[in-house]
């Protein structure tokens, strides 16, 4: 098969689970009444409904039924004209006979009309404008013929027939047209205005405000128009001003006092609006003026202007007076607030990228620390120590703001153990390792869920909480995953043959992190939303979407032509799949995994290119990580660290049953391999991370309990396993080596 | 086709995340992100089927998914893209001041003059009376006096004039162009930025004055100095720390740069200062006066800008209001062609009196034509400075923006080929030499 067929095969299924997809999320929105093809549909009975008449508007008709109504209704209207039949009607007319025993005789207006008899003498005998209209008969001979406006419109004349007759706006205006009408068949707002049509009813039928003003229209104040409508369109205070508006409405409007005083409102009219003397100081305005516009000495006094009261008497007696430069202060301490946030930031990613230079990491190996966790520690006290109030470069805020960042962190993550699964290497793994993964995965799982589920309840937790249910599944998922002895980065992690078992039990129990994932956003979800569906479905959506991506960036990355474009497509591609994943409350773990999985399983050229990209982004990714794991760990929730001893006993019980149990089955080299104490993943972080921003709970005992086990963990590794790896440490700094060969 | 195919897909998957939820919330930065970047990407891979610049596809990426369009990305969505403009700006402003050696300037410096004279402000009173002609066709001119109108025709015909030196870098970038066009363009696009910038805080200031505004000038005039003058000692400033680090520290350089781009995009324009001023200073520092290499780093830097351009640019195809440009088809054409034609007798009139090559006189006022991130600042500051008629002013300025966006790189990219400078540059690659690529551009 070539490779243009290949992906065209492949770009197909993907389109069908798009459709599918998409089949799901409209049928969900229409059992809600959603935003989306609801409003549509309802839009579409009201149409098609109005016009039937003695179709049951409140009833909730289909839209076939709607349009079975409509075509009815047309029927009827056209009916009249059915019965024409060529009865020789000029002969009749030339013969002398008047037009109405014409027609009581049975000849058709139309054949009238042919044989030359007037219009008006048609009408002259009943013939209804509908019937005239329908016998081809044009707006302008109705309107010759005397026949009003109205009663066209009533005969469902349409405006732009009126426009092209040359019946002026403010004929239609008078004849009852609606605005809306006028415009939609194309008369310009200025016409409108220039025809007396007012500028609240422009705006009450959706003319914007902008349109407004290119128009010409220099009254909108005047005419009623929303003060926040105009200020959002560009007007200007002064503008408003001038045309009449109070400073009380301007403030009413939501403008800042700020932007009035910007704008050269005196401070006089500021203090009459009710403007305090606090709120003008932060606005800029200098305390001479505020003296200057009549604020005494104690106002000034009663909001800490000044220290000494007796100084503004001075003031107010035209003494000199130094009083401190509040507004300058003011307006220097948000600027300095910024910069503070801004620098602290960069500093904090310098400081980490300096961290991780190759000597301060072969000093963290002289000391035994090479683990993931620990030897990322310094980046995640950083975290701790940024996220500090006292500090307050990590706020809240700035933590909201770095979110997305997360995402595609997370996102990135999944995206690179997923690649890392090659389904045809794993065909060659040694004969009982689904029997050990089974066991080795399952049994940290439950052990560590049930112990750490009762100290939760321990601590007032109730058990029909779903949240609890939630971080029970999720501190057995962390500590169901292990890593190995030595961190090597996250894209070296593919075990291949002649590797030992540690390397591949660590690549595939992860697959347990991804699988706690997938459950913990299908059944765990909080927010409602248009898509109302069953949680079960919300796997399969998880699922498809992942399949859908990882097809989707396949059949992209046959496309670019050089690295950088290659860099292009990945970023775009994994930012998109997280991001939609993000969207639908999903894990964008979970459905960059199965892209991931798919764009290396999938035959193509480009996984070399791929992980080469990848690696690129490694640094970044990891620090990042430790960095917003440090600062949304509350390390001073003690329920946490009473959590992390339990966590590791029941995980190292759990982990000691799984090998006692491999062994009784199995006794060969992989059983004799495997280690009571297994360093965790930095999956479990990254599951950690990702369900608090998901859920953004107060449970941070969680991450103190898995940030916290995950060091314990791996101190207790180096002080009691010696290292059996015999592959060559690759430390993060040596990423930059490869790069750079 | 697969490129087609995969527009379709992507499209399809943001209609279905839109009737997911409205609120765009964190998740719908990083979904408009990536969507901008492969949409931008993929437009652009389409529209040079068609021998149109990748550029053009990046605009129409933004356009067709903007608000004015199919809506698939809001703008709630892109809110906390805006940093993506201003650290694009920077990354663009240090890669351009890199690319302006003034050993290679220097034999074009009368030719640049010329234009600046012939070309630019030349354009600017051009524009001035062609506005002057045309203001019944402008309703903001309605009732208004000589003097008045003349100043608010001024004012326009100043903000409407600014170049792209972003638009000119991306194309030389795309094409891979270098020599005397190449090179004179970016010169001039970068210096009739400065020269419009100063024009600009001049006509602004004296227009205030005489439309009553009571713009303090003093005040004005300092503002101005700071903005010019400081952006440009602090752009020294960073070139010299940039230049350092580079000697110093070798390492992490180009993350050392991003950091700096980030730094000042953000805190630049606290302190007032322009951010593209800064980092051009710093980039022509680099290259014309550190003692540092300054080459590796700016290549390392430059080979990784396509995602940050994509977005850039789809972000600013989505400001492009279609049906405004309808509203405003004629005046707007009017001021499109007269500004194209001025800018190519200005030029053409500057490159014969200093004697330029054969193909500089002939293509380099093209270079001219590409409106972008200068143009779209002023559309902001205008509306505060004069909002009288400021709104209008934005508007107006956004759809002869709008139309240059669409049409002038197109005509970049051809004078590009068809002076023979196209395909000149050897191009760095992203994670890898140029020479060790798998898949040479």
């Amino acid at each position: 098969m070539k490779p243009r067929h290949l992906t065209a095969a492949l770009v197909v299924p993907a389109l069908a689970a798009l459709a599918i997809t998409t089949w799901i999320a409209t049928a969900a929105a229409d059992e809600v009444g959603g935003p989306g093809d609801g409003g549509v549909d309802a839009a579409t009975h009201v149409d098609a409904g109005a016009p039937a008449r003695d179709a049951d508007l409140g009833a909730p008709i289909g839209r076939d039924a709607a349009i079975r109504a409509a075509t009815r209704r047309d029927a009827g209207v056209r009916a009249p004209v059915l019965h024409d039949a060529d009865l020789g009607a000029s002969t009749h007319h030339d013969a002398g006979a008047d037009v109405p025993a014409l027609l009581d005789a049975g000849v058709g207006v139309p054949a009238l009309l042919e044989a030359g008899a007037g219009v008006p003498a048609l009408l002259e005998a009943g013939v209804g404008v509908p019937a005239l209209l329908d016998a081809g008969v044009g707006v302008p001979a109705l309107l010759e013929a005397g026949v009003g406006v109205r009663a066209l419109l009533g005969a469902g004349v349409g405006v732009p027939a009126f426009l092209e007759a040359g019946v002026g706006v403010p004929a239609l205006l008078e004849a009852g047209v609606e605005t809306r009408a006028l415009l939609d068949a194309g008369v310009r707002v200025h016409t409108l205005v220039d025809a007396g049509v007012g500028v609240r009813a422009l705006v009450e039928v959706g003319v914007t405000v902008p349109t407004l003003i290119v128009a010409g229209v220099r009254t909108l104040v005047v005419a009623g128009v929303g003060i926040r409508e105009l200020i959002d369109a560009g007007v200007g205070v002064r503008t408003l001003r001038d045309a009449g508006v109070s400073v009380r409405a301007l403030l009413d409007a939501g403008l800042g006092v700020r932007a009035l005083v910007d704008a050269a409102v005196g401070v006089r009219e500021l203090l009459e609006a009710g403007v305090g003397v606090p709120a003008l100081i932060h606005a800029g305005v200098s305390v001479p003026s505020l003296v200057e516009a009549g604020v005494t000495a104690p106002e000034l006094a009663a909001v800490g202007i000044f220290d000494n009261v007796a100084g503004v008497g001075d003031a107010n007696s035209g003494a000199v007076v130094e009083p401190p430069s509040v507004t300058a202060k003011t307006t220097s301490e948000s600027t300095l607030f910024a910069i503070k946030v801004i620098g602290g930031l960069v500093a904090l990613l310098m400081l980490a990228y300096l961290g991780a230079h190759h000597r301060v990491v072969r000093f963290q190996a002289r000391l035994g620390i090479s683990g993931v966790i620990t030897a990322g520690f310094p980046f995640v006290a950083l975290g701790v120590v940024a996220a500090l109030p006292s500090v307050g470069i990590l706020t809240g805020d700035v933590l909201e703001n770095m979110r997305p960042l997360l995402l595609f962190g997370l996102g990135w993550l999944g995206f690179i153990i997923g690649a890392q699964l090659d389904i045809r290497v794993l065909e060659r793994v040694p004969r009982g390792t689904a029997y050990m993964l089974l066991v080795e995965s399952l049994l940290p799982f439950v052990l560590t869920a049930a112990a750490c589920g009762g100290v939760m309840i321990a601590f007032g937790s109730s058990w029909r909480d779903l949240p609890m249910w939630r971080d029970v599944v999720l501190l057995g998922a962390a500590a169901a995953m292990t890593a190995p002895r030595r961190f090597r980065g996250f894209s070296r992690q593919m075990w291949r043959e002649g590797r030992s078992a540690d390397v591949l039990l660590t690549q595939l129990d992860e697959l347990v992190g991804v699988i706690g994932l997938v459950f913990i956003t299908a059944y765990f979800r909080t927010s409602s939303t248009a898509w109302q569906l069953p949680d079960t479905a919300w796997i399969f959506v998880s699922l498809g979407i992942g399949v859908v991506a990882g097809t989707l960036i396949f059949a992209m990355l046959r496309i670019p032509a050089s690295n950088v474009e290659f860099l292009a497509v990945v970023l775009g591609g994994i930012a998109f799949a997280s991001g939609f994943a993000g969207y639908l409350r999903l894990s964008p773990i979970v459905v960059c995994f199965i892209a991931g999985v798919l764009v290396t399983n999938f035959p193509n050229d480009a996984r070399e290119n791929v992980f080469r990209i990848l690696r690129q982004l490694e640094r970044p990714v990891h620090l990042l990580f430790l960095i917003i794991a440090g600062a949304v760990w509350s390390v001073t929730d003690w329920r946490g660290w009473v959590l992390v001893p339990v966590f590791v006993l029941a995980r190292v019980a759990g982990k000691w049953l799984g090998i006692v149990a491999s062994r009784r089955v199995l006794d060969d080299k992989l059983v004799r391999e495997r280690t009571l104490i297994t360093p965790l993943s930095v999956l479990s972080i990254a599951l950690v991370i990702s369900v608090e921003n998901t859920y953004s709970g107060n449970d941070t005992w969680i991450v103190t309990a898995v940030i916290g086990g995950a060091i314990v963990s791996e101190l207790l590794v180096v002080r009691r396993t010696p290292s059996t790896d015999s592959d060559p440490d690759a430390h993060i700094d040596e990423l930059d080596k490869d790069s750079r060969q | 086709m697969i490129a087609l195919l995969i527009l379709l897909v992507v499209g399809g998957m943001m209609h279905a995340a839109g009737t997911f939820a409205t609120d765009a919330g964190t998740a719908g930065t990083l979904l408009a992100f990536g969507y901008l970047l492969l949409v931008a990407y993929f437009g652009g891979r389409v529209v040079s089927r068609l021998g149109l610049p990748q550029l053009t596809g990046y605009l129409l990426a933004g356009v067709v998914s903007g608000p004015f369009v199919l809506d698939l990305v809001t703008s709630p969505m892109t809110a906390k893209l805006r940093v993506v403009n201003g650290v694009a700006t920077c990354i663009l402003g240090l890669v351009a001041g890199a690319e302006l050696n003034l050993a290679r300037v220097r034999p074009i410096a009368r030719t640049l003059v010329a234009i600046m004279i012939f070309g630019v402000i030349g354009t600017i009173l051009v524009l001035t009376g062609v506005l002057y002609g045309i203001r019944s066709m402008l309703p903001i001119f309605d009732g208004l006096g000589t003097t008045e109108t003349l100043v608010i025709c001024g004012v326009l015909a100043v903000a409407l004039i600014p170049q792209s030196p972003a638009i000119v870098m991306a194309l030389i970038s795309e094409t891979r162009a270098d020599g005397p066009v190449s090179q004179l363009v970016l010169a001039a696009v970068v210096v009739a930025d400065l020269v419009v910038v100063v024009i600009y805080s001049l006509v602004a200031a004296v227009g205030s004055a005489l439309l009553g505004a009571g713009v303090d000038v003093a005040g004005t005039a300092l503002a101005i100095g700071w903005e010019l003058l400081g952006s440009v000692a602090f752009g020294v400033a960073i070139g010299m720390l940039l230049g350092l680090f580079v000697r110093a520290v070798k390492d992490g350089a180009p993350l050392f740069a991003l950091m700096v781009c980030i730094v000042v995009a953000e805190i630049g324009v606290r302190i007032h200062l322009d951010p593209l001023i800064v980092m051009l200073t710093a980039g022509i520092w680099l290259e014309n006066f550190s003692r540092a290499d300054a080459s590796s780093l700016v290549h390392r830097f430059e080979s990784a800008q396509l995602p940050v351009f994509l977005v850039w640019f789809a972000l600013a195809g989505m400001r492009l209001d279609l049906i405004q440009l309808y509203e405003l088809a004629l005046p707007v054409g009017i001021i499109a062609a007269a500004r194209a034609l001025s800018l190519y007798g200005g030029t053409t009139l500057a490159c014969m009196q200093t004697n330029a090559a054969a193909p500089i006189t002939r293509y380099g006022w093209i270079g001219l034509l590409p409106q972008a991130g200068l143009s779209l600042a002023l559309v902001v500051v205008i509306q505060s400075s004069f909002p009288a008629f400021g709104g209008f002013a934005a508007l107006l300025m956004l759809s002869v923006l709008g139309l240059n966006q669409m049409i002038a790189p197109v005509l970049l990219r051809i004078a590009f080929v068809r002076s023979g400078e196209a395909g000149k540059k050897v191009a760095a690659d992203f994670a890898t030499s140029a020479t060790s690529a798998n898949h040479p551009p």
